[in-house]
């Protein structure tokens, strides 16, 4: 294990803490329930894919860092599945915005509202 | 249970799993690939047609599969650029956010493509599909600026010109 592999699983490590907190202040901070989806699955997503490709980075070309590799695969499809489908439950039960929340309609088609 | 044609999909789909339990597995000894194989051969016999649709394999044509190729780098990019736009809106001490919905309609045609979209619409900065009704996306964006990128945004035209070349390349 050379020093430069070294740094490299370090810096990589910090970086995805790094996400991870941010996605916890996001989740803390943020004002409603689809802003701090926003937070939280971006931030979980990349903070797990980091910190994974630290491991995978520290086992070497091994079995385990395959494993590792189709872990991050996965996390990466189902993490934002997961967040549509809390967010497509909140919008369908009509969950409260918050204040200022505008809609914007790009469809082009006529609105009827009855 | 109805009758399970043995053709090139079927094979393939059998071919992916066992590969995939080598993977997991990691041993070559012959106990363990014939327990394999013969799970895979079960499972596939049970899930024939979920894994590699024939009407859907769009991922697998050696056309498009470069596009696909950087279709994901682009997507990877954007990831790490949405976690910063993040990061700085969380980390600033005056939150400057201007949520809100937009409803647009994405010309993509497949399931699997228009599920991708949605996927990488969420991953990438500033927004996050709530509803996908046939081709409508009602998408939150967490500002303004978001909002108005998102119905003009690169990833679409991607994926429309990937199906372009399918329709007129099979």
């Amino acid at each position: 294990m050379t020093v430069v592999t070294n740094v490299l699983i370090i810096v990589t490590l910090a970086a995805g803490l790094f996400f991870f907190l941010v996605g916890v202040l996001g989740l803390l901070r943020l004002p409603d329930v689809y802003s701090r989806m926003h937070a939280t699955t971006k931030c979980d997503t990349l903070g797990a894919g980091l910190i994974l490709f630290a491991l995978v980075l520290y086992a070497g070309f091994s079995n385990a860092s395959v494993k590792l590799l189709l872990m991050i695969l996965f996390l990466w499809i189902t993490n934002p599945t997961a967040a549509h489908i809390i967010a497509r439950a909140s919008y369908r039960n009509k969950v409260r915005a918050c204040e200022g929340t505008y809609e914007l309609d790009k469809t082009g088609e006529v609105q009827c509202n009855d | 249970m109805k009758k399970i044609e043995k053709d090139t999909t079927f094979w393939l789909t059998a071919g992916v799993l066992f590969l995939f339990w080598i993977l997991i597995t990691g041993r070559f000894h012959w106990q363990h690939l014939l327990v394999g194989a013969a799970c895979s051969y079960a499972i596939t016999l049970f899930n024939y047609d979920l894994l590699l649709k024939p009407a859907e394999r769009s991922l697998y044509h050696k056309k498009t599969f470069w596009k696909w190729v950087v279709y994901f780098c682009v997507l990877v990019v954007a990831i790490f650029k949405s976690n910063w736009d993040v990061a700085k809106i969380v980390l600033n001490p005056k939150i400057d956010i201007s949520p809100g919905f937009i409803k647009y309609r994405a010309r993509v045609r497949k399931p699997l493509n228009r599920v991708i979209l949605a996927n990488s619409i969420t991953l990438t900065p500033g927004t996050l599909t709530v509803e996908l009704e046939g081709d409508i996306y009602v998408v939150h964006a967490l500002t303004r600026g978001n909002a108005e990128d998102v119905s003009e945004w690169g990833m679409i035209d991607r994926l429309v010109e990937i199906e372009e070349v399918e329709r007129n390349g099979v």
